[in-house]
């Protein structure tokens, strides 16, 4: 019984779109993103923040990607609500960061501009 | 003892279906013969508590509400809820507690301590600085604490990551070696209780390591020793996918609950307990396969292995006299439930009552109160309706359990069956 209501479980958090495919970014946020900002992208209060109606999420799309690669780590004591530390993620390739925050920017209600393969290169240059 | 919390575990969930309504009125399930009520409602983000000898009730605050960063409570009228609500304090914090009268209160860089005139529900004046000089960080940033009978004050330091690695929560790293976060971080430090202006450094004692989280902590009368429980590492499988599925993390590790002893060492980073196999597992980042058992006689196995992720967020031992025998000494553990089970379901949120027999826990644990979390299948914890926080003693045996969503404080009594 338990493993029938895991497997129900995990199928609601699939997309479930019927006969369309699953977005290139969702397996990559289930694999990095997925157990700190939550199934519905909304986070743990305290802990992680929402990406869901997010500013940064949804703000410049250059921004977002920077913020991303470096991560919270050492942003300044006192400057964060929340009480968790996102890792930057610069090992993930160009095409893997444009696809998992393309994703992000177009799921849980958000609709703004995907970011492209060449958006990332372009920021990380930088 | 995995068999043993199984089957409490089922005792406990029969008993949220037979009272399911009770639950409609307060949020929450007791134990036939116990009643809870609303104590008081809507306070803030409540944390701990501390009750002082005359029933008067301090709610820690995380986050300040009006202004202030805690709450006094007093049921003036003896009906049962809090009539009197005042706040005060310029800071914000979790730990709370009284000792000789004064209350010590622990923001997430300091210990201070407020004074009384006589029986004044509000302080006299402004909070003396008991401890400072704390490592800043971020993650496990709390400073719970307790007291023995001797004169010190033991407050928990958390570690500043998850597992210690060389990249901070990052897949496949490994951890540093030797952790650095060991030193002043991922323990119990013993100060004393009566110094103001004490600092870690020079007046500190490291009294326990490889502690992760230990939010949980009260001294034992009876055995004469700290107990505490703490919070286990997150993300198994997502950072060791070659060994964990994400059912093994949601499972994996165990909330450790132990007997501190001075000098101890309780594993964090290098290792966790498997409450499944009853044995201490090398970690993952520390060249553990999942199955490789930690090196013996450097860490102490834990009096009790807890279901993973569950989060035990306060430990009081009952020293109250109105609840039945079976509850004298014993100890309650409150669990503000998990958000590192995900993608599978989330758990805890509860209450969990551990019986003690001559100063030692039976084992035999089992959810004392339950139903805070308002669905009985939750994905997100920030949809639960209620999270156990805080449990605290008063002076007539009440049991009282504050809530850090909405800032709920909930009175159990005994009325016998």
């Amino acid at each position: 019984m338990r493993g029938a209501s895991v497997a129900a479980f995990l199928a609601t958090i699939l997309w479930a779109g019927a006969g369309e495919a699953e977005p290139a970014g969702a397996p990559l946020y289930r694999e990095h993103c997925l157990t700190c900002h939550q199934a519905d992208g909304y986070g743990v209060p305290f802990q992680q923040p929402a990406l869901a109606e997010s500013e940064i999420v949804l703000g410049d799309a250059k921004a977002l990607i920077q913020y991303v690669l470096a991560g919270t780590e050492f942003s300044e004591p006192g400057t964060s609500d929340w009480g968790n530390v996102m890792p930057g993620f610069p090992q993930l390739s160009d095409r893997e960061l444009g696809a998992v925050l393309t994703y992000i920017r177009q799921s849980f209600g958000n609709t703004a501009d995907a970011v492209s393969e060449q958006d990332v290169r372009g920021a990380r240059e930088r | 003892m995995k068999s043993i919390g199984g089957f409490s575990l089922i005792l406990g969930l029969a008993g949220w279906t037979v009272s399911a309504l009770a639950a409609d009125e307060t949020g929450i399930t007791v134990p036939q013969g116990f009643t809870a009520t609303v104590f008081a409602d809507n306070l803030g983000r409540g944390r701990h508590m501390a009750v002082r000898s005359d029933g008067a009730v301090y709610l820690a605050l995380r986050r300040k509400s009006d202004g202030s960063g805690i709450v006094a409570l007093r049921d003036s009228d003896g009906d049962g809820e809090a009539d009197v609500i005042r706040r005060f304090g310029d800071i914000e914090g979790t730990g709370i507690g009284f000792y000789k009268g004064q209350l010590y209160f622990g923001s997430d860089d300091a210990i201070w301590r407020f004074s009384f005139a006589g029986s004044d529900l509000m302080p006299s004046g402004d909070p003396e600085l008991m401890i400072s000089d704390f490592p800043e960080q971020r993650q496990h940033a709390v400073k719970p604490f307790t007291f023995d009978e001797a004169g010190n004050l033991y407050v928990s330091i958390g570690a500043p990551s998850n597992a210690c690695q060389v990249k901070m929560r990052t897949k496949g790293s490994p951890g540093q070696v030797p952790c650095q976060q060991l030193e002043r971080q991922s323990g119990i430090w013993r100060f004393s209780a009566d110094v103001p202006g004490q600092t870690q450094e020079a007046d500190g004692h490291r009294y326990a390591t490889g502690t992760r989280n230990a939010m949980a902590l009260d001294w034992n009368f009876e055995a004469g020793a700290l107990f505490f429980g703490t919070h286990g590492r997150d993300q198994l499988s997502a950072f060791w996918p070659d060994f964990y599925s994400d059912e093994d993390n949601a499972d994996l590790p165990s909330e450790e609950f132990h007997q501190a002893a001075d000098g101890g060492n309780y594993g964090w980073p290098y290792t966790y307990w498997n409450h499944r196999q009853d044995k201490r597992i090398t970690a993952p980042e520390y060249g553990g396969d999942g199955k490789t058992e930690a090196t013996q006689g450097i860490y102490t196995d834990p009096a009790i292995g807890f279901p993973a992720h569950w989060a035990p967020n306060d430990l009081v031992f009952y020293t109250g006299g109105a609840f039945p025998e079976t509850y004298h000494g014993g100890a309650f553990l409150a669990f503000h439930g998990s958000w590192n089970r995900a993608p599978l379901p989330q758990a805890g949120f509860n209450v969990v009552f551990i019986p003690f027999e001559n100063g030692a826990p039976t084992g035999d644990w089992s959810v004392f109160a339950d139903g805070f979390a308002g669905a009985e299948e939750l994905a997100n914890p920030r949809n639960a309706r209620f999270r156990p926080t805080g449990v605290a003693v008063g002076p007539d045996g009440a049991l009282y359990i504050s809530d850090s969503m909405k800032g709920r404080v909930w009175r159990i009594t005994y009325e016998g069956s």
